[in-house]
């Protein structure tokens, strides 16, 4: 077994890889694209537009925040939160909403030593494995 | 839990607190909801009439035969719009009948209270059912339609339901003995002969006149012929004249009155398409398919006594009849609030005595002896002293009783919400904050004028807490003891597939259109689902589906509560629970007992076992930096209460340095007011960039602590003592009236008696309006500064784990799932970025839930980066019930039966049972 079979095999077996992140098997595709990895956007400048990949591990839509839906996006490196607006939100539904991994391209907004990502475009990102992602709860 | 998130939006509670300009008086306004969080549930709003005028009618009439949504798929109106509108058609009286249960009559009766509308209670028995009956185009099954003669009768009726639905030991299957029934309920209830599934009716139907003659003598046999009415409904169908005209021979025959009735499933004829609909929700199958068994027009709803007597002028009476049996057997469900069961005491101690002896036993415990702890002693006296002038020692026995079970069996709980306001509850062992140390205000928790039992609230260990629920049962008895009812309603989903599903559209396109939809708000917004989906799918939101099982409430009384409301079997193995939700008991004055499961208490549990450790809050090391700064980098995946995007995105900002700063944070921290876009003044302030300053001086002894800001309910009380000298009793008073909307004279009153106060000690004018305002914004924001405290507790274990034992933590969270915000992914790929090895599971090694494999150390050291942490310590071995398709039960065959020589072997028994 290779270790895409494995994690494959991992994740099918017992919902997740105890050795590897799945977005760990989309980084040279990432890598390829100019893709921040997570863990590396605190060192990135406040206000610079990034591309991010990652899992999709929540999406919300909390009754106050006017209708913003956020998505928590992780890779091996670390977590992060997107911002969407309802317009982006709108724009770009199906991959929102369908997509288990995303590709972000948007603004980092840096402050006090959280990091946010205000997302302006989004794309589905290939990974191997599907893990079901905690929506709307 | 006696607190709910305000009405108010976030930015504006912000803005108000910050002190910028006032524009309305927050008591009188009525936003939407804003919760955002399952910590702050949801009460019913009070019934508001809407302003419906009243069309006379000349002749009385009273409906006897009426189903609510709560007669679930089967009635197409809320139990609310059917008293408005026998208001507005000025009928005498209204009966509620819905199928076997009393689910809607809280709701109706509080409806119909405030439109003077006389109400009968009744309901509509289903004898003789084979099993339950969702998905049959036409339910079998025997109908007796009931009406309680008054409260007596409503209670035997209730227990007839409650054993019925209990021998039936299947939800939705009730069992009658008619016979019994008959016994249980002569000269009590008035019976009707029923719609065209009553005894009656359908054996005029089967057998003709002959049959219906046998039936109905049987009738009178069992219940009296005073008991018996026969019914007629005229629906404009084309036997209806012929059956009630049988009908009306046969009453004469027996000498037996006969009523008019509408059989009524929705309140006006618009309610007739959404009725077909749930018609065919309920047969599971389309309108096509169910078209015969359709009604073929609008006619079951309301109609007034005009309208009835022209229907019915071939029978002289029956209408009138009527309306002389509503006003014979209407009453105010005004139950008599029942009483707790009694506490267990000690021989020769009553409640009181017994509670004061195990007070000052535990106090010696948590404070030593009085003359080591005078102040401590005071409070306790004060406190005892105002339990015994509300006589609640009971209330106080029966939770210590619980507590006692729970540590008598290991099991990790802890009073939540208010009860940690009190002092008697920490040396109970109730709770684990000492309200006297905090200084926190007992009458947060229990005034001297309440008029109600105080909320004590017990979270136990998600896992175990069924026993803990079970050795309720087993100590009340199941006739006494009952859990609440959570009323499911359709989520848009749901209710999108099921009118997808009645308009006869596929399998798969309901799937396809039910997936479009986040599940949230409202399905109108969805582009390609077609308008008349939306619409009715729309309209099924509001309706109750079924009984669900409420959190952890439940209700003890001293006389059996089926005689309150019926009981009937949950989905769930031995759990029989109520047909009302807590909003409902909490009308009729039921008392309840909340037990609540807390994941993260079964964590904690795991985790110290695994380290060999007791949970201890009292030698907890508070002022550990380490735990703080990783909380301060957002390092908090897996942590109670703080783990969430929300939390993350402020514990930076907030800097915990000490333990008051969680307590801040776990009351604070609220999705609301960051992703609503407003930064809190709380904020701005730790951080210096906005001065710290009081309005008035007096402000500053109740809000220093939190930095001029206002969070917590308890501070909003001591402003009120301290700016207005008012008694703590008078500032509970103040706090709640604030809280509710229902008493806006109350308010009044109170606020005039604040001014006074405020003006006697010089504030007067912009200041004196400025607290007031500051007062009732937060008066349903504010967190019990109390409750805030006891999480904050767990906030410190967990993150102490965390940072100390990180592999250890990441297996006590694996054990206890599901459970936090985060995934079993997410939780393992923060461990291994702490540097802890997690071990896939292996037959041979593996426990049914994760356990830990020792390493060369036990615990992270101080000072190490946080990657370094599970370096060198155990590593995690991932249980085999995480293993797909295998439960907990195999996975603990499996693994009681190791070793294993190959993969064929745990498939054969004893392993395989």
């Amino acid at each position: 077994m290779d270790a895409v079979d494995e994690l494959v095999a991992d994740v099918w077996a017992t919902g997740l890889s105890p050795d590897t992140h799945p977005a760990a098997f989309a980084r040279a595709h990432l890598d390829s694209l100019g893709a921040v990895p997570i863990e590396a956007l605190h060192r990135v400048p406040d206000r610079t537009r990034v591309l991010v990949g990652g899992i999709v591990t929540h999406r919300q839509r909390p009754g106050t925040a006017g209708g913003v839906t956020f998505i928590n996006l992780e890779d091996e490196t670390g977590m992060l939160n997107v911002t969407c607006s309802v317009g982006l939100w709108q724009r770009y539904r199906r991959v929102a909403r369908t997509s288990n991994a995303l590709l972000v391209r948007g603004v980092v907004e840096s402050a006090e030593g959280v990091v946010n990502l205000n997302a302006d475009r989004l794309a589905p990102l290939a990974v191997p494995v599907r893990p079901t992602s905690r929506d709307f709860r | 839990m006696g607190w709910s998130s305000s009405d108010l939006p976030w930015p504006e509670f912000e803005r108000r607190l910050s002190g910028r300009p006032l524009v309305v008086d927050p008591t009188t306004i009525d936003y939407g909801d804003g919760s955002d969080t399952p910590a702050w549930m949801r009460s019913r709003p009070r019934y508001k009439p809407r302003g419906t005028t009243q069309r006379p009618s000349t002749v009385d009439y009273a409906e006897l035969h009426c189903h609510t949504n709560f007669s679930f798929l089967d009635g197409a109106s809320q139990p609310e719009e059917l008293a408005e509108e026998a208001y507005r058609l000025g009928l005498t009286a209204l009966a509620v009948t819905d199928h076997d249960g009393f689910y809607g009559v809280v709701r109706f009766a509080e409806a119909a209270r405030e439109l003077t509308l006389p109400t009968v209670f009744g309901a509509e028995l289903s004898l003789g059912l084979p099993g339950p009956q969702n998905g049959e185009p036409d339910p079998v099954g025997r109908h007796l339609l009931v009406l309680a003669r008054d409260p007596t009768g409503y209670a035997a009726l209730s227990r007839v339901i409650s054993l019925a639905q209990i021998a039936g030991k299947e939800k939705g299957k009730p069992e009658y003995d008619l016979e019994q029934v008959a016994a249980d309920l002569r000269d009590q209830v008035l019976v009707l002969t029923g719609c065209r599934k009553g005894p009656v009716p359908a054996a005029l139907l089967a057998g003709g006149e002959e049959a219906a003659a046998g039936e109905l003598d049987r009738l009178v046999a069992l219940f009296g012929a005073d008991s018996v009415a026969v019914e007629l409904t005229q629906h404009g169908y084309p036997e209806d004249d012929e059956r009630n005209d049988a009908l009306a021979v046969l009453a004469r025959r027996f000498r037996l009155p006969t009523v008019a009735t509408g059989n009524v499933h929705y309140a006006k004829p618009g309610g007739y398409r959404l009725a077909t609909a749930l018609a065919a929700i309920r047969a599971r199958r389309s309108m096509d398919e169910l078209a015969g068994w359709l009604p073929a027009a609008g006619v079951a709803h309301l109609r007034s006594g005009d309208e009835m007597a022209a229907r019915f002028a071939r029978y002289p009476g029956a209408v009138t009849r009527a309306a002389a049996y509503g006003a014979a057997l209407a009453f105010d469900l005004k139950l008599v609030a029942p009483a707790l069961p009694p506490g267990k005491v000690a021989p020769g101690h009553t409640e009181m005595s017994w509670l004061r002896h195990l007070t000052y036993e535990g106090a010696v415990r948590r404070y030593g002896t009085r003359a080591d702890r005078p102040d401590a002693y005071r409070q306790l006296d004060h406190e005892l002293s105002v339990i015994e002038k509300l006589g609640f020692p009971g209330y106080f026995l029966i939770v210590y009783d619980i507590v006692k079970f729970c540590k008598d069996n290991n099991i990790y709980c802890q009073g939540r919400g208010s009860a940690a306001n009190s002092a008697v509850c920490y040396a109970l062992g109730i709770t684990n904050v000492d309200a006297v140390t905090w200084g926190l205000l007992f009458e947060r928790f229990l005034a001297a004028e309440r008029d109600g039992y105080p909320d004590i609230d017990l979270d136990i260990e998600s896992d175990r807490r069924e026993e803990a629920i079970q050795y309720v049962y087993g100590e009340y008895g199941r006739h006494y003891a009952a859990q609440v009812a959570n009323v499911i309603s359709y989520r848009p989903r749901s209710a999108v597939r099921d009118v997808a599903r009645a308009f006869g559209y596929s399998p798969g396109q309901q799937d396809a259109w039910s997936k479009q939809i986040d599940r949230w708000g409202d399905t109108a917004v969805n582009e390609d689902i077609p308008d008349h989906v939306v619409r009715y799918a729309n309209q099924l939101q509001t309706f109750p589906r079924h009984l669900g099982i409420h959190s952890g409430g439940m209700v003890l009384c001293d006389r059996p509560v089926i005689e309150v409301c019926p009981v009937e079997w949950a989905r769930m193995a031995d759990r029989t629970v109520l047909q009302w939700d807590k909003d409902d008991c909490a009308d009729a004055g039921l008392v309840k007992f909340d037990l609540l499961g807390l994941g993260m208490l079964s964590a904690l549990h795991y985790a110290f076992d695994m380290i060999n450790s007791e949970l201890d809050l009292s030698t907890m090391p508070l002022d550990d930096q380490e735990v703080y700064d990783m909380l301060c980098r957002a390092d908090s995946v897996g942590v109670f209460q703080v783990e969430s995007r929300a939390q993350m995105a402020t514990l930076p900002r907030l800097k915990p340095r000490e333990f008051y700063d969680l307590v801040v944070e776990v009351a604070l921290i609220r999705p609301g007011p960051i992703q609503g876009g407003s930064v809190h003044p709380y904020i701005r302030r730790k951080n210096r960039r906005e001065k710290v300053s009081y309005p008035h001086p007096l402000m500053e002894n109740a809000l220093k602590k939190t930095l001029g800001v206002p969070l917590f309910q308890e501070q909003l009380m001591q402003l009120a003592i301290d700016v207005a000298g008012f008694n703590p009793n008078e500032a509970d008073k103040l706090r709640r009236a604030m809280g509710s909307k229902r008493s806006m004279e109350r308010m009044a009153e109170l606020k005039t008696r604040l001014y006074q106060g405020m003006a006697e000690r010089g504030i007067t004018g912009e200041v004196a309006d400025g607290i007031y305002l500051k007062l009732s914004s937060f008066a349903n924001f504010g967190f019990p500064e109390s409750h805030a405290m006891s999480f904050a507790y767990l906030v410190f274990a967990s993150a102490w784990l965390k940072r100390y034992h990180p592999a250890a933590f990441c297996a006590a969270l694996l054990g206890a799932q599901p459970m936090g915000f985060y995934s079993p992914q997410t939780l393992v790929d923060d461990a291994r970025r702490h540097g802890v090895t997690v071990l896939r599971p292996d037959i041979n090694a593996s426990h049914a839930k994760a356990t830990l494999v020792p390493g060369t150390r036990e615990k992270a050291g101080k000072g190490e980066p946080p990657g370094q942490w599970g370096k060198g310590g155990p590593a995690v071995r991932m249980g085999l019930s995480s293993v797909r398709t295998l439960g907990e039960d195999v996975a603990k065959r499996i693994a009681e039966h190791r070793p294993y020589h190959d993969m064929v072997e745990p498939t054969r028994s004893p392993v395989s049972g």
